[in-house]
């Protein structure tokens, strides 16, 4: 939206941004981390994975209002600026994070019954990963540094550069490292982007009503991989198309490639390494059984059958 | 007569009263390890009651199907019989050990016949692991007290255990040491059940009093193990040896083999708690090295060692 209306946010909110990107990579993370150990039974990583996430949780909370969903981002900066008072606490449990999960990835790295579980499984070549085209960690995993904040910065990328952190395993083990390492990485940032965090107004002025049919782009490395976010401006404030792609539609494509020849007690623990989000491939597809005729339905579609539906027993 | 109906009705009663509290004390463990709070230890004991007072639903006409978790429960609680708590084996001179692993191996065949008599392709998965873990843990079992019935010249669990040391004895305690923990189907070895793979595998269909006859077995399983294990290998303590009453020294023998069995099952709750699950091929790996070790047990055996 701001770069369709040529408006660019001061510079604290595109560091506030950072900021609250990188935490919300820490703790997607470590969600995953969490969920990847339950998958292969292994609960105490849950429980203790979680648990240390918990702070940054509420961090969160404290900066932002909200656990998740922040609403954030307002077009031409954001909505509340980080408090000079948290800076010390958030710093501390920082600290914490970083060496309890120091500790976890010490834990779990000598743990042979888990190589056993991750290592030579699910595995995605590099030159089949560049074929389905899949992103974020589960492109790092195979070794190819792909990074949305690197090849294309938005927010303050441009100053707080990241280290693109890879692993040519190729299997589950090399994601589950790349994903802890970025966590680690994460976590230098967000105390960089907090040390340096510049003085300023948090909000762009805006001065005219950003003109119709100008379009906008934007790719953003979110925690899964590169999101994409495309938008055409309407009339009265209104975006007039918008779409997005979240990582997940692509990524999926690999997966009969990662589990073939697999058993299937390896199946849900390779499906779960690209830290799937199936909301986000949402789409119906109707498959009638006498003609084998499949149909699929947008969101659009199915927004359009429901109001035919209601419209007729006239509740619409 | 009398004294033997006694001694059967207080195997049962111990056995089935005391298995869910260990299973309690192992949750407990396990959420220490997560640094959880944890269920309070009665908390099995409420499990099983819930789910005996829910309704059975039936998903399959096969007769196997309704009778499976009876035939589990009854033939772990008689494979119980043949063991002492405390006291000589309540069945007396009935069976032996051959009986023993005869009968504890019939609740593993409860559960494929069980799983296998829903149509659910889940379970069908599960049962499939059950018979090859069955296949590979149980003759390490039947191996290590086919050793210590070799060096006691019997196969009668009264005349066991021996004193003294020997390297057959001490290669088959191993031996039986490492496979309880797949026998009781703890982790890593949960392959069968692996609810975030097959969702419980031959228990999927199973509901209400069903599912409590089978999860109380399994508890009682784990004590029946820890019991075996120390009932065969250790001779300690014997409280009848330090000139206490009989009826007393019956009732701390009790109580000094629960406890022992707490002892084993923190260890091997510990163990649970700090591993991911194994895939089935390498659980059976696992299990035929242990194959391998019991069978060196064997023949260290053979020549008298």
């Amino acid at each position: 939206m701001e770069e369709a209306a040529g408006i660019r946010a001061p510079r604290r909110a595109r560091y506030i941004r950072t900021i609250l990107l990188e935490l919300e990579r820490v703790h997607s993370h470590l969600l995953w981390l969490g969920i990847a150990g339950h998958i292969i039974g292994f609960d105490t990583i849950l429980m203790q994975v979680w648990r240390i996430r918990e702070p940054i949780m509420w961090s969160l909370e404290k900066i932002t209002g909200n656990r998740k969903t922040f609403g954030q981002n307002l077009v031409g900066g954001v909505r509340k600026d980080i408090d000079k008072g948290d800076i010390p606490k958030l710093l501390s449990v920082l600290d914490t994070l970083e060496r309890e999960l120091k500790k976890v990835l010490d834990a779990i790295g000598g743990d042979t019954t888990l190589k056993a579980r991750l290592e030579g499984v699910g595995t995605l070549k590099p030159d089949d990963a560049k074929g389905f085209c899949v992103v974020g960690p589960t492109a790092r995993g195979s070794g190819i540094a792909i990074d949305a904040r690197v090849d294309h910065p938005y927010a303050a990328y441009e100053e707080l550069v990241p280290n693109v952190i890879t692993f040519d395993g190729c299997d589950n083990w090399a994601r589950v490292l790349v994903r802890i390492y970025e966590t680690l990485e994460s976590v230098r940032l967000i105390r960089d982007g907090l040390d340096n965090l510049p003085e300023g107004p948090i909000m762009a002025e805006i001065r005219e009503t950003p003109p119709a049919g100008r379009e906008g782009m934007i790719v953003v490395e979110a925690p899964r991989g590169e999101a994409i976010h495309y938008i055409i401006t309407g009339e009265n404030y209104r975006p007039y198309r918008w779409r997005v792609r979240a990582p997940t539609y692509q990524q999926l494509q690999a997966l009969p490639s990662m589990i073939r020849h697999a058993t299937v007690a390896d199946v849900p623990i390779t499906l779960g390494s690209m830290d799937p989000c199936f909301s986000c491939t949402e789409r119906m597809e109707v498959v009638d059984v006498k003609t084998r005729k499949v149909t699929v339905y947008s969101s659009g579609d199915v927004l359009r059958i429901s109001r035919e539906k209601y419209g007729r027993r006239g509740r619409a | 007569m009398t004294g033997t109906i006694v001694r059967i009705l207080v195997t049962v009663v111990l056995v089935a009263g005391i298995a869910p509290l260990l299973e309690g004390i192992m949750r407990k463990l396990k959420a220490v390890v997560h640094s959880r709070k944890g269920p309070p230890l009665y908390q099995p004991y409420i499990d099983i009651v819930k789910l005996l007072g829910k309704e059975d639903l039936r998903t399959s006409n096969s007769p196997v199907f309704r009778l499976a978790p009876l035939v589990c429960f009854g033939s772990v609680l008689t494979a119980a019989l043949f063991l002492p708590f405390g006291f000589g084996p309540a069945a007396g001179g009935a069976g032996d050990m051959i009986a023993f692993v005869y009968f504890i191996s019939f609740s593993s065949v409860a559960i494929i016949l069980g799983g296998l008599a829903s149509a659910n392709p889940y379970s069908g998965v599960g049962s499939s692991r059950e018979l090859m873990m069955l296949f590979t843990a149980e003759p390490v079992l039947a191996v290590s007290l086919v050793v210590a019935g070799i060096k006691a010249q019997s196969l009668m669990m009264s005349d066991l255990p021996l004193s003294g040391f020997s390297i057959s004895m001490g290669l088959a305690a191993i031996g039986l040491f490492l496979v309880t923990q797949a026998q009781i189907a703890k982790l890593p070895f949960d392959v069968v059940e692996a609810e975030q793979e097959i969702m419980e595998g031959p228990f999927i269909e199973y509901s209400g009093p069903s599912l409590a006859l089978f999860k109380w077995s399994f508890y009682m399983k784990a004590f029946v193990f820890a019991t075996l294990f120390w009932r065969v290998f250790v001779n300690w303590p014997d409280f009848h040896a330090y000139g206490v009453a009989h009826t007393l020294a019956v009732v701390l023998n009790i109580a000094a083999n629960a406890l022992q069995a707490v002892v084993l099952l923190v260890v091997l709750a510990l163990v649970d708690a700090t591993n991911p699950r194994l895939r089935i091929d390498q659980s059976l790996r696992y299990c035929s090295v242990l194959i391998f070790v019991v069978m060196c047990g064997l023949m260290f055996a053979f020549i008298g060692s």
